[in-house]
């Protein structure tokens, strides 16, 4: 009996190893040139074995799949929740932070600037996470921020979506046209003072593997939808990119056939954007803000004549002259809490 | 190559046990030089040529020191400096000189050079089979070794040469179990390594990593966590390379030392530093030569420290656990739980040291144990512990040794069917885990 199982034991550790490793070498792509006496293409080598590894994907999910059971505290910064993944927000800079909300409220003294900070996945999807997941506490983080910026409006996103859930995509860290809408309706009710407008969803894609994916390697989470956003009351709109593209339509469609469908969204635009609607509301608005605005965008659309987005990361024109422009009547910043935190702001 | 990494497992490991299986025991030695020089030519080609050439002045040095040895026994004592003084420069050289010049260039002396020699993995303790041999030949506590295929094999022996543990000439002998009892027993040992090093060791540190690099300030009790997890990392990273070279080496026949035994169960310091590191202490107690025996077990200390991580961290590693030695003999023995603590308090503390990025790193960390921490306590230490109670459990199963028995009874008992499906999955799950990104190389591999 302990011969047979030294014997099984033996050899089916170096039947599994060695056939592993042949098949890795037959099947798996882009081998490495190798060369006998540098150190850095054995290094090549070893990267390549573990990148290009024939069964990757079958082993990540079963990998991603044990460290859900056991209870990890995550992969690659990603909590596996039940059928759903959020990014996790456990830390930020400080000194960022301060420097962000010195540098707005600054600019808050100056221009009358409406603030709307989305909450995180960890914050609005919290019933899904694993049970003793943790992260910063975004309502105190809010409320902190908030007090420091008192020249600035607050659209109070997390109260109401705090409340229910479904507002994040599954694979993404984006907020999804669910979460986007309930913050089109709070920017009604806190900043606009008035009754949101009428929306439906058309989903033109059902296949959509964000980010988080990847990262974890969770294959078993379903895809996401990519939804056009549909007015009651459809607008005429022309969309000019910075790069002096321009189109009649808020959405993408080459931007469904790539891996990143959020693109979808005005192009992923970067820069300057502007956008001129058959809206005749008198009002025109500057969204000073990172990709979170960009799903934003249909619903204002309902809502001023002119919008210019300017993306804080890639806008690299003089913001000034852009609010000097005769006729903004509302200036909005859009960011998610975490980009905040963590990504230094400046106003030139 | 790092034991624990893809391309082992899957390639170098699997055709070392066939050699194993299939190579008659009087080639066994020759086998063993042959996959030694692989393995050493494939973590640093160019310096295979290097450390055979270390390995050959050793057999050459040893061969005179024996002949003076006894009728000429200056001229041996002589020829021995002249040995160690030439391994030791290349060792300052290889090993210590780039920290050095780096913490200079850090402090304003920026005209220094900034590109130091890479120190292949397996030179430092290459370097301390070299000097040891013509040293244990000086004071005759071994004879010289006729066949340089045998002095090469031993020299170069691979399983040992990453992180230990260290076997005198004399000791390297193989065993007499059969080749079968050989490979099996040395396959579990290589799994168990395997399994402390993917399983638990990578856990605990990016548990401590997640803390020591919170921008916005860990809690008290979330950094005593942290430093918790940085204790079981060490330990289950160092004593699983260990497992795993004493497995390798036994799939071959030679049985090496332990290098832990089982430290953390410790009840004072002096019991804990002759329970870990064993090997590579008793190598500098041993060929260390000044001093009583505190000022060895002090100095033994120091230069493990160093030899772990050649910078100010591996000195304030070494430094903690010395101060600690030395202050714990001024404690009575009828009180033991106070030395316990101190055992505990300069275990965390100079585990936290050892692995921290940096020395400022180590130093901001340490004071955020204390009163620059955010609160006193934060939902995060709770999520730290409960989401990782593997380590956490290994760590318990560490100071209170219960799974070796228990994991003998099971090898002895009906339950031993269970034994290949286990190693099965954990061979997988090492491959998984490698494949998911989240193995890690060896903490040491750089300096070691």
């Amino acid at each position: 009996m302990k011969k047979k199982i030294r014997l099984a034991t033996c050899v089916s550790a170096a039947l599994l190893c060695g056939s592993l490793g042949v098949m890795n070498y037959y099947r798996a792509e882009g081998k490495p040139s190798f060369s006998v006496f540098s150190r850095a293409s054995h290094e090549d080598t070893e990267t390549w074995t573990a990148e290009e590894f024939f069964l990757k994907d079958t082993l990540r999910e079963g990998y991603a799949a044990l460290m859900q059971d056991t209870g990890s505290s995550g992969i690659g910064g990603v909590y596996i929740g039940s059928g759903t993944l959020i990014e996790q927000f456990a830390d930020y800079d400080p000194a960022v932070l301060e420097h962000n909300i010195s540098a707005v409220q600054d600019f808050a003294k100056e221009h009358k600037l409406n603030l709307v900070l989305v909450p995180t996945a960890s914050q609005t999807e919290k019933r899904y996470l694993p049970l003793f997941a943790a992260g910063v506490n975004e309502k105190k983080l809010l409320e902190s921020i908030r007090e420091q910026i008192p020249d600035a409006v607050f659209a109070d996103l997390l109260s109401t979506m705090a409340s229910s859930g479904g507002y994040c995509y599954r694979t993404d860290p984006h907020w999804n046209a669910s979460g986007a809408k309930v913050g089109y309706e709070v920017i009604c009710r806190d900043i606009l003072k008035h009754k949101a407008s009428d929306f439906r969803f058309q989903t033109k894609s059902s296949s959509y593997r964000g980010p988080l994916l990847e990262r974890t390697g969770a294959a078993w989470i379903e895809a996401d939808e990519i939804e056009e956003i549909i007015p009651a009351h459809p607008v005429q709109l022309t969309v000019k990119y910075s790069d002096g593209t321009v189109s009649h339509s808020l959405y993408d469609e080459n931007a469904l056939e790539t891996e990143d469908m959020y693109g979808y969204y005005l192009s992923a635009a970067e820069g300057k954007t502007e956008i001129e609607t058959s809206v005749n509301t008198e009002r025109n608005a500057v969204i000073i803000c990172d990709d979170y605005a960009l799903i934003l965008v249909p619903y204002l659309t309902q809502e001023y004549s002119r919008l210019t987005i300017v993306r804080t990361g890639s806008y690299t024109g003089s913001l000034s002259t852009v609010l000097k422009d005769e006729g903004n009547t509302d200036i909005f910043m859009v960011m998610s809490l975490k980009n905040f935190c963590n990504e230094e702001i400046e106003f030139r | 190559m790092d034991h624990a990494g893809l391309l082992f497992i899957l390639t170098f490991l699997p055709v070392y046990m066939l050699g194993c299986a299939l190579c008659p025991a009087k080639y066994r030695n020759i086998m063993l030089m042959i996959f030694s020089i692989f393995y050493i030519w494939y973590g640093s080609p160019l310096f295979v040529f290097a450390m055979a050439a270390a390995a050959v002045f050793s057999y050459v040095s040893g061969a005179m020191i024996s002949r003076y040895r006894k009728k000429n026994r200056p001229q041996a004592l002589r020829l021995l400096r002249i040995t160690a003084g030439i391994y030791l420069v290349l060792l300052f050289v290889m090993k210590f000189l780039g920290p050095i010049l780096t913490g200079l260039r850090s402090m304003g002396l920026s005209f220094l050079p900034d590109h130091f020699i890479q120190v292949p993995p397996g030179f430092t303790f290459l370097i301390l089979a070299c000097i040891s041999y013509p040293a244990d030949i000086c004071f005759n506590r071994c004879d010289p070794e006729r066949s340089a295929a045998q002095l090469l094999g031993w020299i170069l022996h691979f399983p040992k040469l990453l992180c230990g543990p260290f076997v005198a000439k004399k000791e390297f002998t193989p065993g007499k179990d059969s080749r079968g009892v050989n490979i099996y027993s040395g396959l579990l040992r290589f799994a168990a390594g395997l399994f402390k090093k993917t399983v638990i060791a990578a856990k605990a540190y990016t548990l401590f990593m997640t803390v020591s690099t919170l921008q916005a300030g860990s809690s008290v009790l979330s950094a005593w966590t942290g430093a918790f997890a940085a204790l079981t990392a060490l330990y289950f990273e160092l004593s699983g390379y260990a497992d795993m070279a004493i497995g390798l080496s036994r799939m071959a026949g030679y049985v090496l030392p332990e290098e832990f035994r089982m430290p953390l169960a410790s009840r004072d310091m002096k019991e804990f530093t002759e329970r870990w590191s064993v090997t590579l202490q008793n190598w500098f107690r041993t060929y260390v030569p000044f001093g009583n025996t505190s000022v060895r077990t002090v100095t033994a200390i120091l230069l493990t420290g160093l030899f772990y991580r050649p910078s100010l961290n591996g000195l304030a590693w070494g430094i903690i656990l010395a101060c600690t030695a030395l202050l714990s003999k001024l404690i009575p023995e009828r009180i033991p739980a106070v030395k316990r603590i101190l055992l505990w308090a300069a275990l965390l503390f100079s585990s936290v040291f050892i692995l921290s990025p940096s020395f400022a790193d180590a130093l901001h960390y340490t004071a955020m144990m204390f009163f620059n921490a955010s609160s006193f306590a934060d939902a995060l230490t709770g999520s730290l512990v409960f989401m990782n109670l593997i380590p956490a459990a290994a760590l318990c199963a560490a100071v209170i040794p219960v799974l070796r028995p228990l994991f003998r009874r099971i090898l002895n008992s009906d339950a031993a069917w269970i034994i290949p499906p286990a190693v099965i999955l954990l061979f997988v799950f090492a491959v998984a885990a490698a494949v998911s990104g989240a193995s890690m190389p060896f903490i040491f591999l750089r300096s070691l």
